[in-house]
C-alpha cells in the first residue's frame, strides 16, 4: 500500500502503524515541537508518544503510533496543535453496557493467566491487534463501583461494571534525562527493538515505569519503589488487583537517577510540552515544593500524553534539585480518560434526531397535517402557531386570537400534567399541598389551585378537579407534570405516610382539547347530549358524557376569559376527538397572548422560584382558615412580607419591548426596578401590551417607566374583560 | 457512576436515581411556633460533613421510592440500613 | 442484527395500590410489580378491582413493544445498563429502568424475546432508537 506524509509520498505494510511506516522509510524526524521549533522524530512505539502528531483529514492530534496503515492515507505532522474542521463527523459509533465477573486489563502473560484462571463471565481486554479477548481496546477510565469505560476500536464505547478488576497494565518505558534527549534519532530502548533497529536511530533509557494510572484512577495508592525507580501500586482496594509488571515485579533495576553536566535547557522532561530541567529548576526557584505545584508551573504533563512520558522523570529531576528522596514530593493526580476520546465517540447514537427524546400527543399527525410551526416545551413538540399561506407568526396569531374570541378555535391541551388523587384522606392531602382549602369543593366542581415550595415561592399551578367523594384529578403545567408528581410522593412517602392517599399519573391516558370562543358552545351542542346551557353547565363545573361518540370528561375551565370547555377522552381517541371538531386550530403562541390579556400569570414565565402568591396579586387564593399547608409558614418572613417586593402589573409600552428587558425610571437610569416578564401584540386592544414583575408595582400604576428606552405606563395585569362579562360567551 | 442499593430493586445505576439531601430533617411540626430564624435553619441549611453522610434519595426512574442510606463524601462508600 | 421489534396491542391496563400479589420486580401472569403498593394488570380493568385501596385505568398510558431473536439482548444492552443475561434476568423478572433517555417497564417473556412498556409520547423515540441500535453487530 501507499500513504502520504507531509506531502511525500511512502510505501507501507499491511498491518504496520504510521510510525513503524516512516521509521522503516528512513523518516526519523518530520516532526516539529509545539513552543521552541525543536526538530523531532518519532520516539516510541505506542500511546506514550510526545512527538509524532498527525492531523489526517478532519482528525486532529492523532498519535502516529496508534494510526494504523491504510492504503492511501494521508497525514500531517503537528507542532503540537490540531486543526478544527468544521465537518460533521458521520461516522457511526456504538455504546455497549457489559457485565461481567472479571474484566482483565492487559493481555500479556500476566493478564492471560489471570483470565484463564477466573471463574465465571470474563472480559480480557487489550490494546493491542491480534490480542486474545476483546483486542483494540483500551480501558481510558474506572471509576466508582468497579466500573470501567473502554474505547474499542476507536468506534464503539464499552461501560463495563465488573465484579473484580485485575488490572495487568504492565509498564512503559522512559527516556533517560541528559543534554539534547529529543533529537531526531533518539528514540525509547524499546521501540528500537520493536522497530528492527532502524539505522541512525539511538536507543535510550531511564527505566521502566509502571501504567498504575487506572490504579490511581480507583484511589489506590502508590509508592515509591527505590529499584524500578516509579511509583508502584501501593496498599489494597476492594475488588481490584495488580498482576504483573504494573507492580514493578520483573522490570529491570532503574539506573540511578543523576542529572548530568550540561545545558539544562536542552534536557528535556516533558518533549510534547517542550518542558526542560531548567524549568524544573525554575518552579523550585520559585518555592513550589510539590509535585502537582511543579506541574502547574512547567506544564509538564498537561499535554495531550498527559506526562506518560514524562510525570516520574519530572519526580526525579525535582527530587534531585531538592535533595530529598522522591516519595516525599508525591505524584499527581491521575484522571479519565487515560487516552483522548473524541466527544463524537461518547456521544454515540444520542445525536441529531436521538440526542432528545422528541414527545408527542396523539394528535400530532393532526399538526403535521395542518402546517404547524412547533416550538420545544421541555422535550414536547408543541404547535406554537399554524400559518397559512403567506402568513408569517405576527399574522397567523391575529387570525388565531381573532377566531377564539370572536368565534370557536381548539388547541391541544394534551401535554399539561394529571394526576388522580384518591383516597380517604385526599381532602386533608390536598389541603397540605395547595395555598387553597378543598373542604367546600363539590364533587363535580373545580378550582383553579396554587402550589408553594416550604420558602413560601410559587412552584406550580393548575386547577384541581373533584370527581368523587374521595377522588380527583390535579392538572399542571406542563414542564412540571413529573416535578409535580415526585414532589408529592416525597411528601406523602416521608413526612405523611400514615395519610391513605395513592396518586396516579394520567399525563398520557387523557388527551385533552380546549375549545374555546363565543361559538363553542354551539359547536358542541352538535356533538354531545350533555346540557350546555349556563345554568345546566356553570363555569368551573365538570360534566361527563359522550363527545362526537367518544366517552369524555368535559370541565368549563378558561385560560383565556372566553367562554371555553376543555374536552378530555382516552388518550388512543384523542385524535378522533381532534378531528370532529371543526374549529380554528391554534397553538402556544396564541395561548399565551390570550390569557396574559387577562393578567393570568404562567409559572415558570412570569414566576421564577423567587415569586408568591402575593406578589402576583393573588391573597385571595391563600387559604385564611387552613392551620398550616406546605409554605404557609414563610409567608410571615421578613423577607417575604417586606414592602417593596417585585409585584406582577400590565404594561403599555409606546411599541414592542423584549422579554427579559430591564425597567428603570428613566431612560438614563441602571437602577433596574424589574423586569418584562411577558410580552405581545394584542389583537383585542390593537396594542402592544406586557407583564412585569416591578417593585411595588400595585403602588406604581400610572407611572412611566422604561424598558430599552421605550416608554411604558404601568397598568393593572387584567388589561381585557376586567368584569369577566366574555366567560359566559353571549347572552342568550 | 456509582452503584445505588435501592431497597426494593438492588443496586442500579445512580442515573435511576435523585438525591434528596440530607436525612433526618423533618418538616418542623408547630412551624408557627419558630422564629424566622429558627424557620430560615430549616428552609436553607443543611449539614456538608467530609466523610460518612447519611442522605435520602429516590428511585425515580425505578420503584419511585424513598430511602435512605449512608455515603462517604469522600470516597463514595455506602452503607445501606433499613430501619 | 437478528432481531424483530414489534407493537404488542394490549386492550387494557389498569393500576392499582394496596399489597401486590407477586414478588418485588416480578410478574406474576399479566400482572407486573411496580412497588411495594404498586402493580400493573395487563388486560385488566377499574371496575375489577373494587377492593384495592386504589385502581386507575391506565389503558392508554403505555404501548407495548416487543423485541424477539438472539440478538436481542444485544439490541438492548446498548441503552440500557442492567445485567440482562438469562441467569440474572430470566422469564418471570421485570424492571423499571431507563432504555436509551427513556423510562421504560422491561420484561423477559422467554431467552429471545423482551417487551418493553413505554408511554406514548416516547414510543415514536424509542421506536427510532431502537431500529438504529440494531444496526450495529458487536466485534
Amino acid at each position: 500500500m501507499r500513504f502520504t506524509f507531509a506531502g511525500t509520498e511512502y510505501p507501507g505494510c499491511e498491518g504496520e502503524t504510521l510510525a513503524a511506516a516512516l521509521v522503516r522509510n528512513g523518516v526519523l524526524g518530520g516532526f516539529h515541537s509545539l513552543y521552541r521549533n525543536r526538530p523531532r522524530g518519532v520516539y516510541t512505539a505506542g500511546e506514550e508518544e510526545p512527538n509524532a502528531l498527525v492531523q489526517i483529514g478532519a482528525r486532529p492530534l492523532l498519535r502516529a503510533t496508534l494510526v494504523e496503515l491504510e492504503d492511501g492515507l494521508v497525514a500531517e505532522p503537528l507542532a503540537g496543535k490540531g486543526r478544527l474542521v468544521a465537518v460533521p463527523d458521520e461516522t457511526r459509533y456504538d455504546t455497549i453496557h457489559a457485565h461481567c465477573d472479571v474484566l482483565v486489563v492487559g493481555a500479556g502473560r500476566s493478564g492471560v493467566a489471570a483470565a484463564e484462571a477466573a471463574a465465571g463471565r470474563v472480559i480480557l481486554v487489550d490494546a493491542g491487534r491480534g490480542a486474545a479477548g476483546l483486542s483494540r481496546t483500551w480501558v481510558v477510565g474506572l471509576y466508582d463501583d468497579n466500573y470501567a469505560v473502554a474505547v474499542e476500536a476507536e468506534r464503539r464505547v464499552w461501560r463495563i461494571r465488573a465484579k473484580r478488576i485485575v488490572l495487568a497494565t504492565g509498564a512503559i518505558e522512559r527516556p533517560a534525562v541528559y543534554p539534547d534527549n529529543d533529537r531526531p534519532g533518539v528514540m525509547l530502548a524499546g521501540a528500537f527493538e520493536r522497530y528492527g533497529r532502524p539505522a541512525g536511530a539511538t536507543p535510550v533509557s531511564g527505566g521502566w515505569s509502571p501504567r498504575v494510572h487506572l490504579w490511581s484512577q480507583a484511589r489506590g495508592r502508590l509508592r515509591w519503589d527505590d529499584r524500578v525507580g516509579a511509583p508502584v501500586p501501593d496498599g489494597e482496594l476492594r475488588g481490584i488487583e495488580c498482576v504483573g509488571s504494573v507492580t514493578g515485579e520483573g522490570l529491570p533495576d532503574a539506573p540511578a537517577f543523576a542529572l548530568p553536566d550540561g545545558d539544562e535547557d536542552a534536557m528535556f522532561v516533558d518533549l510534547e510540552r517542550d518542558s526542560t530541567v531548567a524549568d524544573v529548576r525554575r518552579a523550585i526557584g520559585a518555592g513550589l515544593r510539590s509535585v502537582e505545584h511543579v506541574k502547574r508551573y512547567t506544564t509538564i504533563g498537561t499535554g495531550s500524553e498527559q506526562g506518560k512520558l514524562a510525570n516520574v522523570n519530572a519526580i526525579c529531576v525535582a527530587a534531585e534539585l531538592l535533595q530529598v528522596h522522591p516519595d516525599e514530593l508525591g505524584t499527581t493526580t491521575f484522571r479519565p480518560p487515560y487516552l483522548p476520546v473524541s466527544f463524537a465517540l461518547l456521544a454515540g447514537r444520542d445525536r441529531g434526531p436521538l440526542f432528545d427524546p422528541a414527545r408527542v400527543t396523539p394528535i400530532h399527525p393532526a399538526h403535521l397535517a395542518a402546517g404547524a410551526v412547533f416550538e420545544d416545551v421541555g422535550q414536547w413538540k408543541r404547535p406554537r402557531f399554524y400559518p397559512h399561506a403567506g402568513e408569517d407568526m405576527d399574522a397567523a396569531v391575529r387570525r388565531e386570537c381573532a377566531a377564539a374570541r370572536e368565534s370557536v378555535a381548539k388547541m391541544d391541551a394534551s401535554t399539561l400534567g394529571k394526576i388522580d388523587v384518591q383516597g380517604a384522606d385526599a381532602v386533608e392531602f390536598l389541603n397540605r399541598m395547595y395555598t387553597n382549602a378543598f373542604d367546600s369543593l363539590a364533587v363535580g366542581r373545580c378550582r383553579y389551585a396554587v402550589m408553594c415550595k416550604p420558602d413560601g415561592m410559587i412552584f406550580d399551578d393548575g386547577v384541581v378537579m373533584r370527581v368523587g367523594e374521595q377522588r380527583f384529578v390535579c392538572t399542571t403545567t406542563t414542564g412540571n407534570a413529573a416535578p409535580v408528581l415526585a414532589w408529592m410522593e416525597e411528601w406523602l412517602q416521608t413526612e405523611w405516610p400514615e395519610l391513605r392517599v395513592w396518586l396516579t399519573s394520567l399525563t398520557e391516558q387523557w388527551a385533552t382539547v380546549a375549545v374555546v370562543g363565543p361559538d363553542s358552545r354551539a359547536l358542541l351542542a352538535g356533538l354531545t347530549r350533555i346540557p350546555l346551557d349556563r345554568g345546566a353547565f356553570p363555569f368551573m363545573a365538570i360534566r361527563g358524557g359522550a363527545v362526537a361518540g367518544i366517552p369524555a370528561r368535559v370541565c368549563r375551565i378558561s385560560f383565556s376569559g372566553e367562554l371555553a370547555y376543555e374536552v378530555n377522552v382516552d388518550g388512543r381517541r384523542g385524535l378522533e376527538l381532534w378531528q370532529s371538531l371543526d374549529a380554528t386550530p391554534y397553538g402556544t403562541e396564541t395561548m399565551h397572548v390570550l390569557r396574559a390579556e387577562k393578567g393570568y400569570p404562567i409559572v415558570g414565565q412570569d414566576t421564577d422560584g423567587t415569586v408568591t402568591p402575593q406578589d402576583l396579586g393573588m391573597d385571595w387564593i391563600v387559604s385564611a382558615v387552613k392551620a398550616d399547608f406546605v409554605g404557609k409558614r414563610s409567608f410571615t418572613r421578613a423577607d417575604t412580607a417586606r414592602p417593596g417586593r417585585k409585584q406582577l402589573v400590565g404594561l403599555l409600552p409606546a411599541d414592542r419591548i423584549r422579554e427579559g428587558t430591564q425597567l428603570v425610571a428613566d431612560p438614563g437610569s441602571t437602577a433596574m426596578l424589574g423586569h418584562v416578564t411577558s410580552s405581545y401584540d394584542s389583537v383585542a386592544l390593537g396594542r402592544p401590551f406586557a407583564l412585569a414583575l416591578v417593585k411595588s408595582g400595585r403602588e406604581r400604576i400610572g407611572e412611566t417607566v422604561y424598558a430599552d428606552g421605550i416608554a411604558a405606563e404601568i397598568v393593572d395585569s387584567v388589561l381585557y374583560d376586567r368584569e369577566g362579562a366574555r366567560r359566559d360567551g353571549r347572552p342568550a | 457512576m456509582i452503584l445505588i442499593p435501592c431497597p426494593w430493586c438492588g443496586d442500579r445505576e445512580e442515573t435511576e436515581f435523585s438525591c434528596g439531601g440530607q436525612a433526618g430533617v423533618p418538616y418542623p411540626s408547630d412551624p408557627v411556633a419558630l422564629s424566622d430564624e429558627e424557620w430560615a435553619k430549616y428552609l436553607f441549611f443543611r449539614e456538608n460533613p467530609r466523610g460518612p453522610f447519611r442522605e435520602r434519595w429516590v428511585h425515580t426512574h425505578g420503584c419511585r421510592r424513598w430511602f435512605e442510606l449512608t455515603r462517604d463524601t469522600v470516597t463514595h462508600e455506602i452503607h445501606v440500613r433499613r430501619d | 442484527m437478528t432481531a424483530v421489534l414489534r407493537e404488542v396491542e394490549l386492550d387494557a391496563q389498569v393500576s392499582l395500590r394496596g399489597e401486590p400479589p407477586m414478588a418485588p420486580n416480578t410478574i406474576a401472569g399479566d400482572a407486573l410489580w411496580l412497588g411495594p403498593d404498586e402493580w400493573l394488570v395487563l388486560g385488566g380493568r377499574e371496575q375489577d378491582y373494587a377492593d384495592a385501596w386504589a385502581a386507575v385505568d391506565v389503558s392508554a398510558s403505555r404501548v407495548c413493544l416487543e423485541l424477539a431473536g438472539p440478538d436481542a439482548a444485544d439490541v438492548l444492552c446498548r441503552g440500557c445498563a442492567l445485567d440482562l443475561h438469562p441467569s440474572v434476568f430470566p422469564p418471570g423478572r421485570c424492571a423499571q429502568t431507563l432504555l436509551a433517555r427513556a423510562q421504560v417497564i422491561l420484561y423477559r417473556t422467554d431467552e429471545h424475546t423482551f417487551r418493553l412498556l413505554v408511554r406514548p409520547s416516547y414510543a415514536d423515540y424509542l421506536r427510532a432508537w431502537l431500529r438504529d441500535a440494531m444496526v450495529d453487530r458487536k466485534g
